[in-house]
């Protein structure tokens, strides 16, 4: 059976994938909001990470969200 | 000291590994002394066999262990989390395509990201999840599970089925993993935090979320409307979806589901003839009297209407022989061909045998 590779980064994790990725200030001052419904992130609500437009983004946990987001990648894909 | 910390894992590994090596010797030792070595050959065997045939078996039991050890540190607590998620998806994907092929037809693998640069994480282009710790297991169950179907559920098709329905299926589908896993904790988490918001976002969605369920319950779910749907995709190739054809996907669901929730004694046209969807149930039960020339005449009706698949469902032993016997006698007379069938079970009060045939009338 062909399997399809589902990308996750282990929550103990998180700090070290935003930090490489420039995110981590912001992340611990409170100042990323979900790129869909403008919620402010945190570790409790953290959905997922994806790029758009040359930027990194990130959504809630929310699973609207979460939809939004795989149905844009998958237009722009 | 990345050097040193992979030193110790290997160490661990290796200790792991060996004393499972001497528990199974000693085992084994045991079984040759109080039986011959034949039989505890046999049991050997019978037993690595089991473990080649089901990889997704050997996955589970690697999780159970890496979560024992995962006091070691987080590689053996990721290495649990991502064999429990792909051992429970995997077996499942693998069950229901035995069902009807091609209604999950990939299973996943887990990967785990820890470091990336902005540049690299643009360039993949590929959405990172975040995952729990494994003591949040069911959390990570109830998100992988329902991420997995709102992706790999009939994916030639989602894109032309009416959003609630396809929503709802996925749910339905989703829920049904976490009851055969016997995860009750998943399954609140799966209600409160994704059917409960998408139910108030998503008009409709909870009620085919409870129609679909009934569906399922009766085996109608994944070999009817899911056989219909992919066939449905098939027809349609890389045509986009437009608002007729998704109409005709929730008007299709919605005779089904009219009919799969009848009260005893009302009579429900099952037929449906779309532009693109036309097909007929037929719902076989013992009469008494002459029982095979109604379900002639109905598929003799069917076919001269246009109708070009006929799903025959029966359940109880009576009722599954006379089935077969209808098929075979139209099969004799040339006038359909059986593309596809399967027994299995509903719950009636008790679990009881059912079967789902697949007729196309002989020229297609």
């Amino acid at each position: 059976m062909e399997k399809r590779i589902f990308k996750a980064v282990y929550e103990a994790d998180l700090k070290i994938l935003l930090e490489g990725l420039g995110l981590l200030k912001e992340f611990e001052e409170g100042k990323i909001r979900c790129s869909i419904c403008g919620t402010t992130i945190t570790i409790e609500n953290f959905g997922a990470l994806y790029p758009s437009d040359r930027e990194i983004r990130i959504c809630c946990s929310n699973f609207n969200c979460y939809m939004k987001v795989r149905s844009n990648e998958l237009k722009e894909g | 000291m990345n050097l040193k910390r992979g030193k110790i894992l290997w160490i661990v590994y290796i200790t792991v590994v060996a004393v499972i090596i001497v528990v199974i010797y000693f085992l084994w030792q045991h079984i040759w002394l109080i039986t011959t070595g034949w039989v505890s050959t046999t049991v050997l065997m019978t037993i690595i066999l089991y473990f080649i045939m089901n990889p997704d078996a050997v996955e589970k039991w690697a999780s159970i262990i890496f979560r024992f050890l995962s006091f070691l540190g987080p590689s053996f607590d990721k290495r649990a989390i991502a064999s429990y998620l792909q051992s429970t998806i995997n077996s499942f994907s693998k069950r229901i395509n035995s069902e009807v092929q091609g209604i999950l037809p990939y299973g996943i693998k887990i990967k785990w990201v820890t470091e990336t640069t902005k540049e690299a994480f643009i360039k993949n282009g590929e959405v990172i999840v975040l995952l729990r710790r494994s003591n949040n297991e069911a959390r990570n169950l109830a998100t992988a599970t329902f991420t997995y179907m709102s992706n790999a559920l009939i994916p030639e098709a989602r894109p032309f089925v009416y959003q609630p329905v396809m929503v709802s299926a996925d749910l339905v589908m989703a829920r049904r993993i976490l009851l055969e896993e016997h995860r009750p904790d998943a399954l609140v988490i799966l209600k409160k935090e994704f059917l409960e918001p998408i139910a108030s976002q998503i008009l409709g969605v909870s009620k085919y979320y409870d129609s679909l369920e009934k569906l399922d319950s009766q085996g109608m779910l994944t070999r009817l409307i899911f056989t219909e749907f992919n066939e449905l995709a098939g027809l349609l190739g890389l045509r986009p979806p437009t608002d007729t054809i998704i109409k005709e996907t929730k008007d299709f669901a919605d005779v089904m589901i009219r009919l799969a929730e009848k009260k005893p004694g009302v009579d429900i046209n099952p037929d449906y003839s779309g532009n693109y969807i036309k097909t007929s149930v037929m719902l076989i039960a013992r009469t008494g009297i002459d029982e095979k020339t109604p379900y002639l005449a109905w598929v003799i009706r069917c076919l001269n209407k246009g109708i070009e698949k006929i799903h025959v469902f029966a359940r109880g032993k009576d009722n599954i022989a006379l089935a077969i016997s209808v098929v075979d006698k139209l099969e004799r007379k040339a006038m359909i061909k059986k593309t596809a069938e399967s027994l299995f079970e509903v719950l009636y009060g008790k679990k009881v045998p059912a079967i789902w045939m697949l007729l196309r009338p002989k020229e297609h």
